[in-house]
């Protein structure tokens, strides 16, 4: 066997290897582990469990007698611990010295996607997204299924030559039937703001966000390159999407992909629609009702945007907004992200009904989110749990106080 | 038999031990990316770093870089913010051993280089000349309690509360062990000194708190106090240059490691982000 090939972690990885106390802070607010129990899943020990491989091929001891190679089931272990996680990130908010954990286990899993050591169900993924160009394996053409019921279809949405902003869809909002009324409600308040835009119907392939949190970056490229292309094309100065994990990838790995700047700026729907409302350039009626805001993972940890959700709500008249016990940094998962869903579905519910359980305990009637995702995800556990309580996304929100608005206007 | 000549040949062992290690872990974080390239030598990467290194040395950021390595390298906020308890235990082994590696390096200067060879006897050499002087005194015995107190938390926490997060490995427990060692062999030592010369001792080594009211109690035993301390401080100074030795085999590197980390993470957050930057609202 071959020497572990160290060239997956950068040289700053390698060193907060080292640099992790075992405080066991990230331990106590690892969602999965708190739902599992499984000593594999805890952060920190997934940090032990590299560095014990690391030394067994590196160390001072393998040096002088000899490496050995990691026997398959310590890396099995290994892999379900570094596979069992939602990438959340809490463990970087808690972590004393501040471990840049999401890459780390990314970087992980790219290593052990390499070795072998990872579950079968993501060469699944990704034939599926390479070659249907999506993660769901429909037919790529439909893309544009959720405008079908529209009472009229944006002139965007068909798609236009040239278009001030691009509207990602993403493959979440494009193919599941119970958040299509994201995309939905984004149209249309984009077309009532008068905002240019358009969409790449079947030309918009998966960001290929799914592939990179399963350490299968390397396929990412092919589809990075036709989704910058078709929007330069397009002539685009903004691509705008209403999921994070899209908007991530565009934002922050999509450059480095490319190894150059797209040309056009990357915008959240949250961004854009606190920018419309801020101007004027949307009404919006009453919505009275007490909402409570569940901050994504991958738009609040991993991209930082904790206020444009937030002065969205606070700005739809009717609203009285409060708080979850742990918000913005600290917020909970959802069980959404990680590709989780893909390895342990009941992992998953348990997260979710936690949340579910956590929002509750605001009194909130409704709980918005801005990620499909983790709508998704939170609307199963609330119909799973029997809950009185709605899951709805801001863009939906917004578009509801807006129809609000204009059924005021007429009465 | 000169115990200082064992010292020193066993310390510079130690110390060479020491650099070995840090080359030797140093080696192996090269074999990751630097700068997201891996076209790159050992060489070529280490001297990309030093160059970076530098570059932030000699910059307008050193002012940022030092609060950084001492607010987020040695204070460590979040761990306040997180676990107040967990916190004081690890301010005070590691403040505290900080505070009494200071002291002894001022202590060596000032006997072992200013005084013999530079000549210089001024207040500050006759003060860390002296272990009788107040603050000498008070303040090894300070550090050194300070250390205890954190240990015992940190013992009461691991042991008997076992209000822990996670499960205790021989890592863990060796670590403990050996900083549990130097403290007290530093305290015997210090005690087996102040029994011997306790008639001759000035009234300024009663602020040796702990160990002048033990000397006080135990000096009339019938032992031999000199030989003791001569073995007690052999003792502690070779097993401190052991651990020494051991750092960057061990779990005390995460004292280096994760101060240089913490410090990185700090300034790579406060430069502004890729996310923020090319985001800006109102030109749709």
């Amino acid at each position: 066997m071959e020497k572990l090939d160290l060239t997956h972690y950068s040289f700053k990885q390698l060193m907060e290897l080292d640099g992790c106390t075992r405080c066991g802070e990230c331990v106590k607010w690892c969602p999965t582990y708190t739902e599992d129990g499984h000593e594999p899943l805890q952060p920190a020990e997934k940090i032990r469990r590299m560095k014990s491989f690391i030394a067994s091929q590196y160390g001072l001891w393998a040096r002088l007698f000899g490496p050995k190679f990691p026997p398959d089931k310590a890396w099995e272990e290994y892999s379900r611990g570094v596979y069992g996680c939602t990438l959340c990130g809490r463990c970087h908010v808690v972590c004393p010295i501040r471990i840049e954990t999401r890459p780390l286990w990314i970087a992980m899993r790219e290593h052990l996607v390499q070795l072998g050591h990872y579950p079968e169900v993501f060469d699944t993924l990704r034939d599926t997204v390479t070659t249907s160009h999506n993660i769901s394996g429909d037919p790529n053409e439909d893309r544009l299924i959720w405008s079908g019921n529209l009472e009229r279809i944006p002139e965007g949405v068909k798609g236009k030559e040239k278009a001030e902003i691009v509207f990602f869809v993403g493959c979440v909002p494009s193919f599941y039937p119970q958040v299509y009324a994201i995309p939905q409600s984004m149209v249309q308040v984009m077309e009532q703001a008068e905002v240019d835009f358009a969409t790449l119907g079947g030309e918009e392939w998966c960001c290929g966000f799914p592939l990179i949190v399963a350490g299968m970056g390397k396929s990412v490229e092919g589809l990075a390159s036709h989704n910058v292309e078709v929007v330069r094309k397009i002539g685009a100065k903004r691509l705008v999407t209403a999921c994070p994990s899209c908007f991530h990838a565009w934002k922050v790995e999509y450059p480095r992909i490319m190894g150059e700047p797209l040309g056009f700026q990357v915008q959240h729907s949250t961004e854009l629609l606190a920018d419309l409302i801020s101007k004027g350039r949307v009404r919006l009626g009453q919505f009275p009702h007490l909402v409570t805001y569940h901050d994504p993972c991958d738009l609040g940890r991993s991209s930082g945007i904790y206020e444009p959700p937030r002065r969205i709500i606070e700005a739809i008249p009717g609203v009285t907004f409060i708080e979850m016990a742990q918000n913005r940094g600290n917020a909970l998962c959802c069980g959404g992200g990680g590709d989780l869903e893909m390895v342990d579905r009941d992992l998953v519910s348990a997260l979710a009904a936690r949340k579910i359980g956590m929002a509750l305990d605001t009194g909130a009637e409704i709980i918005v989110t801005a990620c499909p995702q983790c709508e998704r995800t939170m609307s199963a556990a609330v119909r799973a749990q029997k809950k009185r309580v709605r899951v709805l996304d801001l863009a939906d929100m917004v578009w509801t106080a807006m129809e609000r608005g204009e059924e005021s206007i007429h009465h | 038999m000169d115990t200082m000549l064992i010292f020193w040949v066993f310390h510079i062992m130690a110390m060479i031990v020491f650099l070995a290690g840090m080359g030797f872990t140093l080696s192996v974080w090269l074999q990751g990316t630097v700068n997201g390239r891996n076209d790159m030598s050992a060489g070529q990467k280490l001297a990309f770093l030093m160059r970076a290194t530098l570059a932030t040395l000699f910059s307008a950021r050193v002012g940022a870089l030092l609060r950084a390595l001492i607010w987020d390298g040695a204070i460590h906020p979040t761990l306040f913010r997180q676990h107040k308890l967990r916190w004081a235990a690890h301010f005070c082994v590691f403040g505290g051993i900080m505070f009494l590696t200071i002291l002894s390096a001022f202590s060596f200067v000032s006997v072992k280089i200013m005084i013999p060879i530079f000549k210089v006897d001024n207040l500050f050499t006759s003060i860390f000349a002296n272990k009788d002087h107040v603050l000498t005194a008070f303040l090894n015995e300070l550090g050194g309690l300070v250390v205890m107190v954190g240990l015992i938390i940190v013992m009461l926490r691991r042991y008997v509360i076992r209000a822990l997060d996670m499960s205790t490995r021989f890592v863990d427990t060796e670590i403990i062990v050996f900083l549990a060692l130097i403290i007290a062999s530093g305290y015997l030592a210090e005690i087996c000194r102040l029994s011997l010369e306790f008639e001759e001792l000035p009234p300024t080594a009663t602020y040796a708190f702990l160990a002048y009211p033990v000397a006080q109690a135990v000096r009339t035993a019938a032992l031999p106090w000199g030989a003791l301390h001569d073995w007690l401080f052999l003792f502690h100074a070779l097993f401190s240059s052991a651990v020494i030795a051991y750092i960057p085999f061990s779990k005390f590197f995460h004292a280096i490691a994760g101060s240089i980390i913490a410090t990185v993470n700090r300034l790579q957050s406060e430069e502004p982000s890729l996310t923020h930057k090319e985001v800006t609202y109102g030109e749709a």
